[in-house]
């Protein structure tokens, strides 16, 4: 008997906010800060947040540098945060077709 | 309803800010952050709920990411210049003989655009260079960087592939009476050379841009632009002597130009509406 796809959910990747930001990761090769604050219309203070959980896991990396004066903070998703958004998305679609099927 | 005039004045004297704040607390008053925490997976995870908002993401980032216009402007530009250096260096190829061997049937000439053979291929390989550059340039910028290269290589590979099938025909065309000449004069045979033209190339390629930006409006356009390069009718459009190819080059530069200009008016319209 497979196992019920909310136990196959991993709960770093599993919230509204760090989905997001994998998911924008992931159709970049990599993005600022700057951009995923104002697309997901976040504090700064909680995207950080959220940054540390997910790169603590290895899940993004996180590169810091400057474009002349202005410091970036850029980010890239990590080839286990493809694989756990791709795990997640497919967990996700699962899921709902389990409900639907109800 | 108030608080005890001795109390109030009690609360106003107090010069100790945590005694304040928890009595505003106490009558409910203060509005304060218990406690800060990144774990509130328990709001909003309604699995449909995320996957709507993970494909909306998704269709935002594509969209800001989007450049279309630039390489159909350019690709464009690129056509248009083509007509110069095509008017100075065609040349006749071979015999003007009939395909069909009678000497009273119509003769037919292949007129082949020899500096053509190579300004296409060098010019699309650098237009293609620039392209990349533009979008790597204008993601940075944007904060959310991506590669052209799903797009730019394959533009490069197959210009580089047709312009070589291109110039291996003429060698191996321009014999005369051979085979392959007469198999060439024969216009229903002309299919091959409309293959192998850089507009067909342009068209190719544009078939992986509209991949890498899973941009449905730019394949529906190209399907067009491709329909307008292969199809005889329109593709029948010349005028004679030095200024043949010119008709051609005029339409399909003018359609790129036109749909890049579309594109850019239709993701001006998404980006307002976002």
């Amino acid at each position: 008997m497979s196992q019920h796809p909310i136990i196959a959910l991993n709960e770093i990747v599993h919230q509204r906010v760090r989905l997001g930001i994998l998911t924008i990761a992931h159709e970049t090769s990599r993005v600022e800060f700057g951009y995923l604050k104002e697309t997901m219309d976040l504090t700064g203070g909680n995207l950080s947040q959220h940054l540390t959980v997910l790169e603590e896991a290895g899940l993004i990396s996180v590169e810091k540098g400057y474009e002349g004066k202005r410091a970036r903070t850029w980010i890239s998703i990590t080839k286990v945060g493809r694989l756990e958004l791709r795990e997640e998305i497919k967990q996700l679609k699962l899921l709902i077709s389990q409900i639907e099927k109800r | 309803m108030g608080l005890n005039p001795a109390r109030r004045t009690k609360l106003k004297k107090s010069t100790n800010p945590q005694i304040s704040t928890a009595s505003l607390d106490l009558r409910g008053l203060l509005c304060k952050p218990i406690v800060m925490t990144n774990n509130n997976s328990h709001i909003n995870s309604d699995p449909r709920d995320l996957l709507a908002t993970q494909e909306n993401l998704v269709k935002r980032v594509r969209t800001s990411q989007r450049s279309t216009w630039f390489p159909l402007t350019f690709l464009s530009i690129v056509t248009f210049l083509a007509i110069p250096i095509e008017r100075v260096g065609h040349r006749t190829v071979g015999n003007c003989i009939s395909a069909t061997a009678p000497t009273d049937a119509p003769h037919f000439c292949r007129i082949y655009s020899f500096s053509g053979l190579f300004y296409w291929p060098i010019a699309l390989v650098i237009a293609y260079a620039v392209i990349s550059y533009f979008y790597k340039t204008r993601s940075r910028e944007l904060g959310a960087e991506t590669g052209a290269g799903k797009y730019v290589i394959p533009g490069m590979v197959i210009s580089i592939l047709l312009g070589l099938a291109s110039y291996l025909l003429f060698l191996f065309s321009s014999g005369q009476n051979s085979r392959l000449e007469i198999y060439f004069l024969d216009p229903s045979n002309a299919l091959i050379f409309r293959i192998i033209s850089p507009a067909f190339s342009i068209c190719l390629a544009l078939l992986f841009l509209a991949r890498f930006e899973r941009n449905l409006p730019l394949l529906i356009c190209d399907v067009l632009y491709g329909v307008i390069v292969l199809w005889p009718p329109v593709r029948g459009i010349k005028s004679h002597g030095f200024w043949s190819l010119a008709p051609n080059r005029v339409i399909d530069g003018g359609f790129l130009m036109l749909i890049g200009l579309t594109l850019w008016l239709l993701q001006r319209r998404d980006v307002k509406q976002k």
